[in-house]
């Protein structure tokens, strides 16, 4: 995961948002996941588009807080989804086309 | 009275005839809350036979046309029963089932979702001498993509842990001896209260129940997000569903209040349930 990583969520992943928290279900791996708020806001942004940078960048200006310190976060908050298996777009360009 | 007699366990029709007349008077009042008349077709037909086991007398249940066991005493007859019931009722649902207790009040259910041995037919049991009525004490089926609930009010099926803390249900058969209750006490929920089978209702409330000896009890709400996750493990062949499963449990989810509840004793436990019925 860098910072030019734009993530997408794996389409074999159905989400079930109660609440504002979320269920995930990996249809593959036949594994549950509970997200709490934060996570689960990111999870629905990370739609393959936006660089974790260019994320930073409008979460630091919309709440006015350090953009280092965000980035960090979204960074730690991005290996822990990945390492769960349930990011796609990790290691291409925002934009990039499915293989 | 006919050789044979029918039990209907959510779409599962069993067809079964005992030889011995003892016997049959058991088990046919014993699952006389699963009893039906309907001629139509079945899924399997049981036998219940007279055979040698270990060197004695005993029995065979005998599931035409494939399986025989053969046992020594009446209770592991009911026993061995009551578990094939279960696994075949589960697994002709067409729709989802969690392993759970569940009562009813006034076409509300109250899910008790658990793990083996966390107490749900204990607290089922007590709920339902409380007043509530009985839904099941192992499979709560839905009806699919709603959050209605179709009963399974198979006999409740109490360990020795449990029995003193309702001496008064304490089995009674005419048969040889105790086997029928040394086991397991098996009881029909119309043997507690003439009117306590639930009919059809909806999921209200799930309220997760773990036994903790001594530990106060203790009702405490619980996120839906949380509750989701707990419940999706309490369901049976989960993966079979995949994610028609939790889409289902979600639905469910979302119209009930969610909470866990220590049960340090019975009596606290049926209280805080009541209560939070009563609260609507």
């Amino acid at each position: 995961v860098t910072t030019s990583s734009a993530p997408a969520r794996r389409a074999e992943v159905h989400t079930e948002a109660l609440d504002g928290e979320a269920v995930l279900y990996d249809v593959r791996a036949d594994r549950l996941h509970l997200l709490n708020h934060t996570t689960t806001l990111l999870w629905e942004i990370f739609d393959g588009q936006v660089t974790l940078a260019e994320l930073a960048d409008e979460i630091a200006e919309e709440l006015g807080t350090d953009r280092d310190v965000v980035l960090a976060d979204l960074v730690a908050v991005t290996v822990h989804l990945a390492d769960q298996g349930l990011l796609d777009g990790l290691d291409r360009e925002p934009g990039g086309t499915e293989p | 009275v006919s050789a044979v007699w029918r039990l209907r366990a959510l779409r599962f029709v069993a067809e079964i005839e005992v030889a011995d007349p003892a016997l049959d008077g058991y088990l046919r009042r014993l699952f006389r809350d699963l009893r039906t008349d309907d001629a139509g077709a079945i899924d399997v037909e049981w036998q219940v036979e007279a055979a040698e086991a270990d060197g004695s007398a005993g029995w065979a249940f005998v599931t035409r046309g494939h399986d025989r066991y053969e046992f020594t005493d009446s209770g592991h007859v009911a026993l061995e029963m009551l578990q094939t019931l279960n696994a075949r009722c589960v697994a002709t649902w067409p729709g989802v089932v969690c392993h759970a207790g569940c009562v009813s009040l006034d076409d509300r259910a109250v899910m008790l979702p658990a793990h083996p041995n966390a107490g749900k037919t204990t607290l089922t049991t007590g709920l339902v001498r409380a007043g509530f009525r009985y839904v099941t004490d192992e499979g709560v089926a839905f009806e699919d993509g709603t959050t209605r609930i179709r009963p399974y009010p198979k006999p409740l099926a109490l360990d020795a842990g449990s029995w003193s803390l309702f001496p008064e249900f304490e089995p009674a058969a005419d048969l040889p001896g105790d086997d029928y209750k040394r086991t397991q006490w098996h009881i029909p929920a119309s043997d507690i209260r003439a009117d306590a089978v639930s009919g059809a209702c909806d999921a209200r409330w799930i309220v997760f129940p773990t036994y903790e000896a001594g530990a106060a009890t203790e009702l405490v709400p619980m996120r839906r997000a949380a509750a989701l996750v707990e419940l999706a493990k309490n369901t049976f062949d989960f993966p079979r569903h995949g994610v028609s499963a939790l889409e289902q449990l979600a639905t469910v989810v979302r119209a009930c209040d969610c909470y866990r509840l220590t049960v340090g004793n019975l009596a606290d436990a049926v209280a805080s349930i009541e209560d939070l019925v009563a609260r609507g």
